[in-house]
């Protein structure tokens, strides 16, 4: 009687295991950007932190293309860790926010706002 | 001795000097802070923050209950519908909505809340008491501004990506007319007496008047702030007085909100407010009117009669969704 109790406790914390494997999974694997800048985002880049290997343009994801302020973007082909972003606006400006944590598991991954656009050409 | 008394006249003149400008207000502000997770709580006549409440992630949307004793949040990370008891500030059941709830809008019958899910276009009907969606009905692309006409007859869903109004008889649950407007439409707002629906289009810098029986716009007004790049201006938020005098547009980041005679449509002022203006609400005697600022984290007070700005008010992280409780 005991061991069944025994098995059957195993059971179940190996049941809850899985559960929390793939439900820390599915979060995850959720990976947003979010424009808290007060303009429209065209294009958005990713390379490991310190280094120019950039990625695609993440704005493709968007079903217009575009991440209007206050908008979230799906972010593909990436991991957590820490990257140099670049972006370029509806006003043409191109700029690179550097060494941004990229999270996993949260409602959004990392959020660039205006007060982080220090780098910028023009 | 004889100085206090002298001390206690000045004040009392100067407290009936300022009377006028900061008028009694015995209601309660409520705002949803967006990256704050929570709802601000502030006392109307003193405008000091009372209580800060934690909710769901990401609110954004907010509107009472038909008795006024309960606050619906979009908790749009949540995926669910917040309810907050505002007599003991404590959360309930939540409500289901959807995918990514944004904003939505109660019935009139006080039983129904009609949901933007903005990843999945549609609108899903919410009934309250049973707790369930009875209803999705496919929008645009985006669905977002949400306005019921006041006989709660017609519904006005915004799609930012298809930028379009869309009217749904709310009898059949059938879009029955879809009127093109400019770019990324954010909000709706009927005007009290039934006959006009404003829709805000926060990227095409616009404000269209569409005629709640023809359906078609009869005036698209736009906006020129001295000193204020045409792009930053970003109209969202609309109010109308309910004597369709005048409307009060938020423009977002260029940090204005615009008074619109609502007779000729004719821009009479830009008041100065917080960063990135976003929504705005009248307390019940619309002598006030409350604007969330998203960058600047407070909220701003305009004197309705006065048409000016008497004070701004800190508050949560990202301020968004404002409503009075009266």
């Amino acid at each position: 009687m005991i061991r069944f109790r025994k098995l059957r406790l195993v059971g179940l914390l190996a049941g809850a295991a899985i559960v929390a494997t793939v439900a820390d999974s599915s979060a995850a694997d959720r990976m947003r950007f979010w424009n808290l800048t007060t303009v429209t985002i065209q294009e958005l880049y990713l390379a490991p932190a310190g280094t120019t290997s950039w990625g695609p343009n993440q704005c493709k994801n968007d079903r217009d293309g575009t991440v209007d302020a206050d908008e979230r973007l799906t972010i593909t082909g990436v991991t957590p860790g820490r990257y140099d972003v670049r972006l370029k606006d509806k006003k043409g400006r191109v700029c690179t926010v550097r060494n941004v944590e990229v999270v996993g598991g949260k409602p959004y991954a990392f959020s660039i706002a205006d007060k982080d656009l220090t780098e910028c050409q023009p | 001795m004889s100085r206090v008394p002298h001390l206690g006249a000045a004040a009392l003149m100067a407290l009936a000097w300022l009377a006028p400008a900061l008028p009694a207000a015995a209601d309660t502000i409520l705002v949803s802070n967006e990256k704050g997770n929570s709802i601000t709580v502030l006392d109307g006549a003193s405008l000091k923050v009372i209580k800060t409440v934690p909710v769901g992630q990401r609110p954004r949307g907010i509107v009472l209950s038909k008795d006024h004793n309960f606050l619906y949040i979009c908790a749009s990370d949540d995926d669910d519908i917040n309810v907050l008891d505002l007599n003991t500030y404590t959360l309930k059941e939540p409500l289901p909505s959807g995918p990514d709830p944004e904003t939505f809008a109660l019935h009139p019958d006080g039983l129904h809340l009609y949901v933007s899910n903005e990843d999945d276009s549609l609108v899903s009907i919410v009934d309250i008491k049973q707790r369930q969606i009875i209803s999705e009905i496919p929008v645009g692309v985006e669905p977002e501004g949400m306005g019921i006409s006041p006989d709660g007859r017609w519904i006005v869903n915004t799609s930012e990506t298809t930028s379009m109004a869309h009217f749904i008889d709310n009898e059949t649950h059938k879009v029955v007319a879809n009127v093109l407007v400019d770019s990324r439409p954010r909000h709706a707002e009927w005007t009290a007496d039934g006959a006009q629906v404003w829709v805000s289009s926060e990227v095409g810098g616009t404000v269209a008047v569409i005629d709640g029986a023809k359906r078609t716009v009869i005036k698209k007004i736009s906006f020129a702030v001295p000193g204020v790049p045409n792009e930053s201006i970003q109209p969202v938020g609309i109010v109308i007085t309910k004597d369709r005098k005048y409307a009060f547009v938020a423009l977002g980041p260029a940090n204005r909100v615009a008074v619109i005679d609502a007779q000729t449509f004719e821009v009479k002022r830009y008041l100065l407010v917080g960063q990135r203006v976003w929504n705005l609400a009248f307390n019940a005697d619309e002598s006030r009117l409350y604007t969330t600022n998203g960058i600047s984290n407070d909220i701003s007070v305009i004197d309705v009669p006065e048409q000016e700005v008497i004070k701004s008010v800190p508050v949560g992280e990202q301020p968004w969704g404002v409503v009075v409780r009266p």
